[in-house]
């Protein structure tokens, strides 16, 4: 699970640097849940996991930081047109 | 409508809600410290709401503008994006989060309630951080208005330009703010009650979210002579009204107030 949460951590934030999307933010929180479950597993053993989280995390506020943009809650879906 | 660090566009409204994240994850791990509680448990639990909250607040955006959606479009992906990364409902989200909780409870056996009574203030905290976003970019905007504090837009692309209108996304993150504290000062001072948190919570925002909507004056879902948000409003309250009630009787019965 570690190891999973590092793959999807680093996938997150290159998806989030390079033209990704909210597909990057879904993918992030995987990663720190992930992180976060392999970390529980293997308490003593946990810095694969750890890495996983903390890159989950940034890739996580990446794409909210890049890419979330309200459009008027309910209202200007019109302006797609 | 955001501000440029390098080669990257920031939109204020991303911006806001990052800061908000880390604010409130910042809150929620002092929290679980103070306390003794698992961090990774505390991040588990995070996530998955976070991850609920963003599909409910999608799922009822998309449910309350669905006549303004070409269902026909949805397999062309910059079609698809630019509807997904734009417009949330606050109670969608909150929804989605407290469906996420019951997972977690289910699936993972985590101690959920534990973790929601003492970080609770954690989701006003991203709530009024994102307000503020949504005050500088326009949207939610207010109505009309011509009293102290009005707002008025010179570039929005969502509310109305050079129009005074009411401040009604600054009024709601000050709103969330103030929860926020109410909830740490009643959390960290009455630990023997804690358990209530959540349902202190929504007696404290339902009803600034019903009264401010009669402020608001972008187009949204309604339901007869109360928009969406209201009706949730009400029956979050009532809800929350029924459970304190419950537990009041439970505590004066056992003698139990821990």
């Amino acid at each position: 699970m570690g190891v999973a949460s590092l793959v999807l951590g680093i996938i997150s934030i290159v998806l989030s640097l390079f033209g990704g999307t909210w597909v990057s933010a879904l993918i992030g929180i995987v990663g720190i849940v992930l992180g976060s479950l392999g970390r529980k597993a293997n308490p003593e053993n946990s810095g694969i996991a750890t890495a996983g989280m903390v890159c989950s995390i940034i890739g996580t506020i990446l794409s909210l930081l890049i890419f979330i943009a309200c459009i008027a809650c309910a209202a200007s879906v019109g302006a797609l047109y | 409508m955001g501000f440029h660090v390098g080669a990257f566009f920031i939109p204020y409204y991303g911006f806001f809600i990052a800061l908000g994240v880390c604010a409130a994850a910042l809150c929620g791990y002092v929290q679980v410290k103070l306390f003794h509680l698992d961090v990774n448990d505390f991040a588990i639990i995070a996530s998955l709401v976070g991850l609920g909250g963003i599909v409910g607040a999608k799922i009822l955006y998309l449910v309350v503008s669905w006549r303004q959606i070409d269902i026909s479009r949805l397999l062309d992906w910059e079609y698809l994006n630019s509807i997904m990364v734009g417009g949330f409902v606050f109670y969608g989200g909150l929804l989605g989060g407290l469906f996420c909780l019951f997972l977690c409870a289910r699936i993972w056996k985590l101690p959920v309630f534990r973790y929601v009574n003492v970080c609770m203030p954690c989701i006003p905290i991203v709530h009024g951080f994102g307000r503020i976003g949504c005050s500088l970019v326009g949207c939610c905007y207010g109505a009309a208005y011509e009293g102290p504090f009005a707002q008025v837009y010179e570039n929005s692309f969502f509310a109305p330009n050079h129009v005074s209108l009411f401040p009604v996304q600054r009024t709601e993150a000050l709103a969330n703010l103030i929860i926020a504290a109410i909830l740490l000062l009643y959390i960290d001072t009455q630990r023997s009650r804690r358990k209530s948190s959540l349902s202190i919570y929504l007696l404290l925002y339902a009803p600034v979210r019903f009264g401010l909507e009669y402020y608001r004056s972008d187009s949204r879902g309604a339901l007869g002579s109360f928009s969406t948000s209201q009706w949730i409003s009400i029956v979050l309250f009532l809800a929350a009204l029924i459970y304190c009630g419950m537990n009041n009787r439970r505590d004066r019965t056992t003698g139990d107030i821990s």
